[in-house]
């Protein structure tokens, strides 16, 4: 009987011993993605020619990802001294309905920010006007503004920083979703 | 759950309708007892539900708990031979769905990979109240109702959002935590048990037990640069669950 209750308190005070405080640890690998940004759309407006509306939109089929990208059109038309708004969409043609990807980055707009780098000959400016939900309040870019001056000719990059916990509103944290380039002219 | 709940409380007043038809019955033995089993977290407390919310930070309900241990020293002191009052000293030990709680990262910042870590847990209570017993040869039936103290402490969530390197993007960490809390509320228990007397002085018990806290607790959160999220700065949920123990007692 002696014996048998000291092996009941050696497993009781064992199990104490063993279950108390232990650590969890777990370290989880994001799912494979089903979400591809196939395609970037930029549309314009000029704010003092409401039919000044000009658009463009690259294509990049992820299936496929060394065959070049298709723009269109070839290029973004803009006009000299001008103001245009800029609304992105972003969408994921690989998904029957298209899924518009745009919708969930402005979900996630406090862990995602735009930049728009504009080849130097190019005389245009891109300030973005929307901002995010953190404390203080980032730029997001979704929505930007373009400014205009002389005519010209380059390439406008835009690139998508996704920055999880990390967003500061510099481009250093973080990595790349996006980076599409697109050829502009402005007469 | 609730069906557990109902189930008890219909076997604890069966038990206790039996007070007219037992008094017939052997006196049930005082007893001072220690005993140690699993605790088995129910409700929000145990839930780990990946959330819809992702568009900014958010005040969970979930409390990731999971299969824990739970011990105690319980005692009664049996003033007839049914009615007694006696109380426990317990504690219980809850692990943390750390794997569902890294999962959350990731669903909340879409990040390459996620850490989480965290201890235990942990919960200290002192309880007392009624006990009611139907002694049959060596088998005795035991109910109780226990009210009491618990003081639940929460342990640190310590969680990391990882985005992998890629191009000239070095790899992304950040780290932020959900800083331990505690705090003491009310404490409820409700179970019954199974003596068996091994010898005069001696028995074996089995117990299960439905017991129910809900502590206002508050935590510091540090680490978090923006509004994204899983963001807990309180949690006032039922720290709640059903402890099934075995021990050993010593009758007096």
């Amino acid at each position: 009987m002696k014996n048998f209750r000291n092996v009941i308190l050696f497993l009781m005070f064992g199990t104490i011993i063993a279950s108390c405080n232990k650590n969890n640890v777990a370290n989880v690998q994001h799912p494979l993605s089903n979400e591809f940004l196939t395609t970037t759309i930029l549309n314009l407006q000029n704010v003092s020619n409401p039919n000044d509306k000009p658009s463009i939109s690259y294509y990049l089929n992820p299936n496929t990802p060394t065959v070049p990208p298709v723009i269109t059109p070839d290029t973004l038309k803009l006009t000299k001294n001008a103001t245009y708004t800029c609304n992105i969409v972003i969408l994921d043609q690989t998904k029957t309905p298209v899924d518009t990807v745009s919708d969930v980055i402005k979900q996630r707009e406090n862990i995602h920010l735009f930049f728009f780098y504009p080849t130097s000959g190019l005389m245009l400016t891109d300030s973005i006007t929307d901002h995010d939900t953190n404390i203080p309040p980032l730029p997001f870019g979704l929505q930007s503004q373009i400014k205009t001056e002389a005519a010209s000719t380059g390439s406008l990059r835009v690139v998508l920083r996704h920055q999880p916990n990390v967003k500061n509103g510099t481009y250093g944290p973080g990595s790349t979703d996006l980076d599409v380039t697109y050829p502009v002219s402005i007469k | 759950m609730k069906t557990q709940l109902f189930l008890l409380i219909f076997i604890i007043i069966l038990l206790f309708s039996k007070v007219s038809f037992a008094q017939d019955t052997p006196r049930a033995k005082s007893f001072i007892e220690i005993s140690g089993g699993i605790s088995n977290p129910t409700g929000n407390f145990a839930s780990s539900a990946l959330t819809n919310n992702i568009q900014s930070t958010y005040n969970s309900t979930d409390g990731y708990a999971q299969l824990g241990s739970h011990f105690a020293i319980n005692g009664a002191w049996y003033l007839t031979p049914n009615f007694g009052v006696g109380g426990t000293l317990s504690t219980s030990s809850y692990s943390v769905n750390a794997n569902a709680l890294a999962n959350e990262i990731i669903n909340s910042f879409d990040c390459d990979s996620a850490t989480a870590s965290a201890r235990n847990y942990n919960t200290i209570s002192v309880l007392v109240g009624p006990y009611y017993a139907i002694r049959l040869g060596h088998l005795t039936i035991e109910a109780r109702v226990l009210a009491g103290i618990t003081n639940t402490t929460t342990p640190d969530f310590i969680m990391q959002a990882i985005n992998l390197a890629g191009g000239s993007d070095p790899e992304s960490i950040s780290t932020f935590v959900q800083k331990s809390g505690t705090a003491t509320a009310l404490g409820l228990d409700a179970g019954i048990g199974i003596k068996f007397a091994l010898a005069k002085h001696l028995g074996l018990v089995l117990r299960t037990d439905y017991f129910y806290s809900k502590p206002k607790l508050s935590f510091d959160n540090v680490g978090r640069q923006n509004n994204a999220g899983r963001l807990v700065t309180s949690y006032n949920q039922p720290i709640a669950g059903v402890n099934s123990t075995f021990g050993v007692c010593y009758f007096f």
